[in-house]
C-alpha cells in the first residue's frame, strides 16, 4: 500500500512539479540574454509557487530543489557547472532556495487546510443530512402512532353502533337509534377529512403541493366549506363577514377549502360548545386580503402560538381532544404555496388565526367585467 | 314505467357493489354489477341498461375511456364515481360524455336523487322538454324568458339569462365550468372561470334568499355548478 501510494506520489506529483521546472528552464535558457540573473531567480519562483498549490508540499520541495540545482547550473557562472566564483551570486542562490522552500511550504499548507475544510463541510454535510432522516424518521412513527390512534377511534365507534344496531336490541323508532346513525355518519366524514389531511400532508412532504390558482370568490369558497360541514348548529354559530366589494382572489378552490375547513373544525373542538366562529375576511392595502378565523376558545400560551402550526403539536394533551395535529401545518404549508402568510393570536376574548394572500397572480390584478344592464 | 329500470354498477370494490346492490335492489332497481371495464362494457352490450354506475379508479382501464367507449354506441345516462382528490378526472369523465359524478365516500340520498334525475333527463331526451322550472320561490319561463321570485319579476342582464336558463334546462345535473362557459359566453372563453365566479354571486344576490348560503345554485368544487329544480 505504501508503496503503491509513494509510486502514485512520485508519477502525478513529483514528476509534473518537476517537468515545470524544466520546462521553465528552456525557456529562460532561451530568453537568457535579455534577462538579468535577480529576474531569473524571480521567474523560477513561480513554477515552485505553482507546484506546490497544485501538487502539494512535496512537489513543491522538489520543485524548489530542482529550480536551485538548474539555476545554477545554467545561469550562474560559470555556466553548466554548479560552481560558484562571485560571493554576491552565492547569496541570490541561497536567498532563493531559501524563498522558494518557504514559499512552496506556505502554498502546500494552504492547500492541505482547504482540503481539510472541503471535508469537514462534507461530513458536516453527512451529519445533517443523517439528522434530517432522523427527523423524518421520528416524524414518521410519530404520524403513524398518531394516525392510528386517530383511525381507530372513529372506527370503534362506528364498529359499536353498526354491531348494536344489527342486534336488534334498539328499536327501530328510538332515540338511540337515530343517535347510533347519526354517529355513523360523523364519524364516517370525520375519517373522509382525516385521509383528505394525511393525502395533502405527503404532498406537502414531497413538495407536490402545487396549488391551481385562479380567480375564485373567497365568500364562495367559505360557503362551500360550511354547506360540506354537517356540524350540528347548535353547537357553534358561524358568522360570516366577508367585504361585500372584495376582489377575486387568486386561490386553488379545493386546497382552500382544505384550509377552511381545518380552521373552522380546529375551532369547533376547542372552542366551547355555544360560541360563535367568525370568518372575516378585507383588502389589506392594495395587493393583499386578510382572512381571519376567530373563535372564543381559551387563549394559547404565547410560546406556543408559532409550534401550533409544527407537525403533531398539539398545545392540549392528546387524550382529550382528537385530531392528529395535521390540520394547522397544511394549512401553513397551502397558504404558504400560495405566497402568502399565516400566524395565530390571542384576543380579549379568545382566540384568532390570521392570514395574508396575494390578491395578484404572476403580477396581475383580478380582471375587471364589462358591465351590463338588466333588461 | 312499467318495468324496473335496469342498473348497471362498474366498481372493483366488492363492498361497494354488495351495498349499492343491496341498497338499489331494495329502491326496486334491477342490478347488474361488472368488477372491471372490460367486464361492464361487454355486461353492457349484452343487456343495455337505463343507467350507468361508473367507478373512475378501474384496475383494467381509465374510467374516461369506459365513458367514451360507452358513448359510441348508448345515450343511456352515466354517473361516474370518484375519490375528491381527482377533479381532473372528474371533468375529463364528464367532457367524455359522462352525465354526473359522485365523490365517494356519498350518501345514498346523493346517490339516488342522481339516479332519478338522470332518468327524467334521459326520457326527457326523446320527448318534450319542459318550459317551466320551479325552485322554491324561484320560477323560470324560459318560453317566455321571464324569471319571478315569491311571483315579482326579477330583472336579469343578458348573460345572466342566458347562465341561468341554461343551468335551469339542466336541473339537477352537474354542468362543468368549461361547458357552461362555452354554451353561454363562447368556446373562447373556455377558460375564463372568473366570468363565472361573478355571474353566479350575481345570479344568487338577485334569486337566493341566503346568497352566502345558496340552496339552489349549488358550486361543485373543483367541477362546476349545479341548479336544484323542485
Amino acid at each position: 500500500m505504501r508503496r503503491s501510494s509513494f509510486t502514485a506520489d512520485f508519477l502525478f506529483h513529483y514528476v509534473p512539479a518537476f517537468l515545470s521546472i524544466a520546462g521553465t528552464t528552456t525557456l529562460l535558457h532561451l530568453l537568457r540574454n535579455t534577462l538579468d540573473t535577480p529576474l531569473i531567480a524571480l521567474l523560477y519562483l513561480l513554477p515552485v509557487g505553482a507546484s506546490a498549490s497544485i501538487w502539494g508540499l512535496g512537489a513543491g520541495i522538489i520543485a524548489a530543489l530542482a529550480a536551485f540545482l538548474t539555476f545554477n547550473y545554467f545561469f550562474i557562472p560559470p555556466f553548466f557547472t554548479l560552481i560558484v566564483h562571485s560571493p554576491s551570486d552565492l547569496v541570490v542562490l541561497f536567498v532563493f532556495l531559501i524563498v522558494a522552500v518557504v514559499i512552496s511550504q506556505l502554498v502546500g499548507r494552504a492547500r492541505a487546510g482547504q482540503a481539510i475544510a472541503i471535508e469537514k463541510a462534507r461530513l458536516t454535510e453527512i451529519e445533517s443530512r443523517a439528522k434530517v432522516l432522523e427527523e423524518s424518521d421520528r416524524l414518521k412513527s410519530a404520524l403513524l402512532s398518531s394516525v392510528s390512534h386517530e383511525l381507530r377511534t372513529p372506527l370503534a365507534t362506528i364498529k359499536a353502533a353498526a354491531t348494536s344496531l344489527r342486534s336488534g336490541e334498539v328499536g327501530w323508532d328510538s332515540v338511540a337509534r337515530r343517535e347510533l346513525l347519526e354517529a355513523v355518519e360523523e364519524e364516517a366524514d370525520h375519517l373522509n377529512l382525516l385521509v383528505g389531511n394525511l393525502l395533502n400532508m405527503s404532498r406537502i412532504e414531497a413538495n407536490a403541493l402545487k396549488p391551481e390558482r385562479q380567480w375564485n370568490l373567497l365568500s364562495e369558497i367559505v360557503a362551500a366549506v360550511i354547506a360540506r360541514l354537517h356540524h350540528p348548529v347548535e353547537d357553534h354559530r358561524i358568522l360570516v363577514a366577508i367585504q361585500e366589494d372584495l376582489p377575486l382572489v387568486p386561490v386553488d378552490f379545493l386546497q382552500m377549502e382544505q384550509v377552511f375547513t381545518n380552521l373552522i373544525t380546529n375551532s369547533f373542538k376547542y372552542a366551547q360548545a355555544g360560541t360563535t366562529i367568525r370568518i372575516s375576511a378585507q383588502t389589506e392595502g392594495e395587493a393583499e386580503v386578510r382572512v381571519r378565523v376567530e373563535n372564543q376558545s381559551p387563549p394559547v400560551p404565547e410560546q406556543d402560538l408559532e409550534r401550533i402550526f409544527d407537525k403533531f403539536h398539539r398545545v392540549t394533551a392528546a387524550d382529550r381532544i382528537t385530531g392528529t395535529g395535521l390540520g394547522l401545518s397544511i394549512c401553513k404549508g397551502i397558504i404558504e404555496a400560495h405566497r402568502g402568510r399565516i400566524w395565530a393570536e390571542n384576543l380579549s376574548d379568545g382566540f384568532a388565526f390570521n392570514f395574508v394572500l396575494p390578491l395578484s397572480l404572476d403580477g396581475k390584478f383580478a380582471p375587471k367585467l364589462p358591465f351590463e344592464s338588466e333588461t | 314505467m312499467t318495468t324496473a329500470p335496469h342498473i348497471l354498477v362498474i366498481d372493483d370494490e366488492p363492498q361497494i357493489l354488495r351495498a349499492l346492490k343491496a341498497i338499489l335492489g331494495e329502491k326496486s332497481f334491477k342490478v347488474t354489477t361488472a368488477v372491471s371495464g372490460h367486464e361492464g362494457l361487454t355486461l353492457a352490450a349484452a343487456n343495455p341498461p337505463d343507467i350507468v354506475i361508473l367507478d373512475l379508479g378501474l384496475p383494467d382501464m381509465d374510467g374516461f375511456e369506459v365513458c367514451g367507449r360507452l358513448r359510441e354506441w348508448t345515450q343511456c345516462p352515466i354517473i361516474v364515481l370518484s375519490v375528491r382528490e381527482s377533479e381532473r378526472d372528474k371533468v375529463a369523465a364528464l367532457d367524455k360524455g359522462a352525465d354526473d359524478y359522485l365523490v365517494k365516500p356519498f350518501g345514498i340520498e346523493e346517490l339516488l336523487a342522481r339516479v332519478r334525475v338522470a332518468l327524467r333527463h334521459a326520457g326527457r331526451a326523446s320527448g318534450a322538454k319542459a318550459t317551466k322550472i320551479t325552485a322554491g320561490p324561484i320560477a323560470i319561463d324560459l318560453a317566455w324568458h321571464v324569471v319571478t321570485r315569491h311571483g315579482a319579476e326579477v330583472k336579469l342582464t343578458a348573460t345572466e339569462y342566458k347562465l341561468l336558463a341554461y343551468l335551469a334546462a339542466n336541473a339537477g345535473r352537474v354542468l362543468t365550468h368549461q361547458a357552461i362557459l362555452t354554451h353561454v359566453w363562447d368556446p373562447a372563453d373556455a377558460d375564463h372561470v372568473e366570468y363565472l365566479r361573478v355571474y353566479m354571486r350575481q345570479l344568487r344576490k338577485k334569486l337566493e334568499t341566503d346568497p352566502e348560503q345558496p340552496q339552489f345554485i349549488i358550486t361543485e368544487p373543483g367541477v362546476g355548478y349545479r341548479f336544484l329544480a323542485d
